[in-house]
């Protein structure tokens, strides 16, 4: 529950409002372990605490890293923010993918726009150990290709010979020569087997919410479908309640939930 | 004409039409490719047939005196490409072109059409079909419009 100070050792602008901190302890010493999926409660002293998802390999030691977009106060506020200043960090919090339960079957990662960044530590957690795995496939899909994330990194993926990816953008700006489409209709290309999948996916809610009759239509049971949710987050703990779904806190029960405990929540409009 | 039945049997909204349906559709089919680059139809053209794509892709375009081509919609493996085939006047409404080297089964729309008409059990279950790839394309349409990724799209924590 206790803020750390943390010094922000750099920044990296992934789109013209996206950016990636990257965060070390400020003693220099402290190790921090997370799970794929976690999350920080980010503090930008004088403004505001937001949450903010880790999207860096949960095995690589040093920098934490975190991506979030200029949307609210805290969030531009951390944009302006310059190497050497301090955030208070708070974590890690809430549930992780099922990257155990994933083992030995294939893996079809569906990631919408700035959902990317949650996913990320899965996809680095299940490359360093890619022999456990079957068939791993990202879908990936965007506004328009400036709006793509870890474009470098997407292409070294791209590279390898163990990993599909298939990236879309709704609108084809400049020379995007890929797919336009949204992110559900990459579902049914997906070279999976589907009587054999984990399916984990992050975006907008009501991306999530249209892929689900893809899946279905796939044969792929809710039961294996995981989605990482997003609600107002406070405390982190699941004791101010802002983030409560039904009978779940996201904070604490989630982010990472399986589709068949939420399904029924979802379509709620009240909650 | 295996290719054909093979990507009906795994195309959802064909998955449940009838074997002597299948069949039916099988008679008025031909195997066809296309060079990447290679135009498959403009907008205007008189549209008498449609395609399943086996392998490739294939770019769906409307052209824009100011912008040239823009990019509406990316098909493949799978898909069914046209159906302006279906209504009259029977003309195209985009331009379609091959992204890749790309290899599709021919539907001829005047058979398909005939069969049609000669057999309403058909042209039912048909239409039905092509009326649940309408919806499909018409529900993407709409997310796109939605503009998920905006400033109001969430996306995780």
């Amino acid at each position: 529950m206790v803020t750390d100070p943390w010094i922000l050792s750099n920044v990296e602008w992934e789109t013209a409002d996206t950016f990636t901190l990257c965060l070390q302890p400020r003693d220099g010493m402290h190790s921090f372990a997370f799970a794929p999926g976690q999350f920080n409660m980010l503090y930008v002293f004088g403004v505001g605490e937001v949450p903010i998802s880790i999207c860096s390999s949960p095995s690589a030691g040093g920098e934490v890293l975190h991506t979030t977009r200029k949307v609210g106060t805290v969030t531009r506020a951390m944009g302006s923010l310059g190497i050497g200043d301090c955030i208070g960090v708070r974590g890690p919090f809430g549930s992780s993918w099922p990257l155990d339960e994933a083992r030995g079957k294939d893996v079809l990662i569906v990631a919408g726009g700035i959902g990317l960044a949650p996913l990320r530590p899965a996809i680095y957690a299940i490359l360093n150990n890619r022999s456990d795995y079957g068939r791993v496939v990202l879908l990936y899909g965007t506004r328009t290709q400036e709006d793509l994330l870890y474009q470098e990194e997407i292409q070294q993926w791209r590279s390898r010979f163990d990993l599909d990816i298939y990236v879309t953008v709704d609108r084809a700006t400049g020379r995007w020569c890929g797919n336009v489409g949204v992110v559900p209709q990459l579902i049914q290309r997906a070279p999976i087997d589907p009587h054999k999948s984990i399916v984990m996916i992050c975006g907008p809610e009501i991306m999530m919410r249209y892929c689900m009759p893809e899946l279905k239509k796939r044969g792929i049971s809710d039961s294996r479908i995981y989605v990482s949710l997003e609600r107002n987050m406070k405390c982190a703990v699941g004791h101010c309640g802002h983030c409560q779904l039904g009978p779940e806190f996201v904070c604490k029960d989630g982010p990472v939930f399986s589709y068949e405990r939420v399904a029924g929540l979802l379509n709620i409009k009240e909650l | 004409m295996k290719k054909l039945l093979e990507l009906l049997a795994n195309n959802p909204a064909f998955a449940e039409l009838n074997p002597q349906l299948r069949d039916a559709l099988v008679s008025c089919a031909s195997e066809c490719s296309f060079n990447a680059g290679e135009v498959i139809f403009t907008t205007g053209d008189p549209a008498n047939e449609f395609f399943f794509i086996d392998a490739g892709s294939v770019q769906l375009t409307a052209h824009s005196p100011q912008k040239g081509p823009l990019h509406i919609q990316t098909l493949a493996h799978g898909d069914v490409l046209g159906w302006s085939w279906i209504f009259p006047p029977y003309t195209w409404h985009f331009d379609a072109t091959a992204i890749e080297d790309t290899t599709a089964i021919k539907l001829d729309g005047r058979c398909v059409r005939g069969k049609c008409e000669q057999n309403f059990e058909f042209g039912y279950q048909l239409h039905r079909c092509f009326s649940q790839i309408m919806l499909e394309r018409l529900l993407a349409t709409r997310l796109q419009l939605l503009d998920l990724y905006g400033d109001e799209g969430g996306g995780g924590v």
